[in-house]
């Protein structure tokens, strides 16, 4: 090892360090997701959710509601037009829609995803969103960690992958929009928080996959529950991608 | 006496069925029991080492089913790190329904407080397990069976259940 890489090690390692043990910061202003179901609208969800998060930080809402304030239509960003992608990844493209500086509220674009037993499409019906009520909020921007191999990769990301999460969410205090591998689809979540001392869920790991079970990130997904509680070893084994959405300031 | 008790054991067994839920299907229902409030719920409280333990179990009368969710909470996380349920389903209950592959029960019991716990929906909300496959519904309808699914308008909650195995 030279004289670099020892300073660059050591560098690297008193950052890891200087991290504090938990961050729990933006879970009061975590909006709970609807259960996207079959709709193939994780994407969608996802980014509704950080501007959701930004929002109600930004206006001090905490514990929200839903149906409350800053509770938005994930339609809306299925359907508007795109605004400037230009050098963006796939995933940036959806939350930026948010940039006209409005979105819909859920009451005036209610989100289904089933119809009793069926599975409902109606979340991909166009309307005519020009003329319904506008929600104002603030410019977002986004920051890409990483992204590594295709949408499906596992295994391809490292303990410093991790610890990028950790460290983004602590210095722009906004949550961090990442993709993994759900049980053979690539899915969209939010992770918005992370406790070092402390159990998550292994979520689709084998035991030996899931390590010490020490460490967790707090992640908001859209299966019917706001957030939940999921193994480090989960995101190293499984994600592959991973992007700030932060206020732009 | 030890002979009464296990027949006793032995009939009691064979008037229940358990349902087989997946881990991810245990995590959202041990979130829904947290959120059901303490009027509604038997809740009881054991310390663990850097934690605690939440037993739920709803509803609170003795009723047709039950949902016990065991949830461990460390540090001051307000989500617990694992959970544990298991829905108890007396069969032989005169409020029991079963048909084809599904198991149905009706009750007003904390209905409110359900709707409640559901976050969106207007005069009817529901809430369902993960895990579903094609099945044949109690009318006898080819349909999306699912392992749990609670259907509630404000004043009554319908709970349909399968023992089915699902993808």
């Amino acid at each position: 090892m030279n004289i670099v890489t020892t300073i660059v090690f050591v560098l690297l390692s008193f950052n890891a360090l200087a991290l504090p043990a938990k961050f729990t910061e933006l879970l009061p202003f975590v909006q709970e997701a609807p259960d996207q179901g079959e709709t193939n609208t994780c994407l969608y969800v996802a980014s509704t959710g950080a501007m959701e998060l930004l929002a109600n930080k930004k206006n001090n809402a905490r514990d929200p509601r839903p149906y409350g304030k800053y509770d938005l239509a994930e339609s809306f960003l299925i359907h508007a037009p795109t605004l400037n992608s230009s050098g963006k990844y796939y995933w940036e493209v959806p939350v930026l829609k948010f940039n006209r500086g409005y979105g819909i509220h859920i009451n005036d674009w209610p989100y289904e995803s089933w119809n009793n037993t069926d599975a409902s499409t109606s979340a991909w019906t166009f309307r005519q969103w020009a003329n319904l009520p506008k929600v104002e909020l603030p410019p977002v921007e986004t920051i890409p960690l990483f992204v590594k191999g295709n949408r499906w990769s596992t295994n391809i990301l490292t303990q410093a992958n991790v610890d990028q999460v950790k460290e983004a969410l602590v210095t722009h205090k906004s949550p961090v929009m990442i993709n993994y591998n759900d049980n053979g689809f690539w899915h969209v979540i939010l992770i918005v928080g992370y406790n070092d001392n402390i159990p998550g869920f292994c979520y689709e790991l084998t035991e030996k996959e899931c390590g010490d079970r020490k460490g967790a990130f707090y992640v908001r997904d859209s299966f019917g529950i706001p957030y939940e509680l999921r193994d480090y070893d989960w995101f190293r084994v499984k994600g592959n991608a991973a992007f700030i959405v932060k206020e732009k300031l | 006496m030890k002979f009464v008790f296990i027949a006793f054991l032995m009939i009691g067994t064979a008037h229940a069925s358990q349902i087989v839920i997946d881990g991810w299907d245990q995590i959202k229902l041990g979130h829904l029991m947290a959120k059901l409030p303490d009027n509604v719920v038997d809740r009881n409280l054991d310390s663990l080492s850097g934690g605690k333990r939440v037993t739920t179990v709803f509803p609170r009368k003795s009723d047709a089913f039950s949902i016990e969710c065991v949830n461990d909470y460390f540090d001051d996380s307000p989500v617990p790190s694992t959970t544990v349920c298991t829905i108890n389903i007396d069969i032989n209950h005169q409020k029991i329904e079963k048909n084809y592959d599904e198991i149905r029960t009706t009750t007003s019991s904390g209905a409110a407080s359900m709707f409640e716990a559901f976050p969106y929906g207007n005069d009817s909300r529901s809430f369902r397990s993960g895990k579903f496959d094609e099945g044949i519904d109690f009318n006898g309808r080819k349909t999306n069976i699912f392992h749990y699914m609670i259907t509630c308008s404000a004043n009554e909650c319908l709970y349909r259940f399968s023992e089915k195995v699902l993808k």
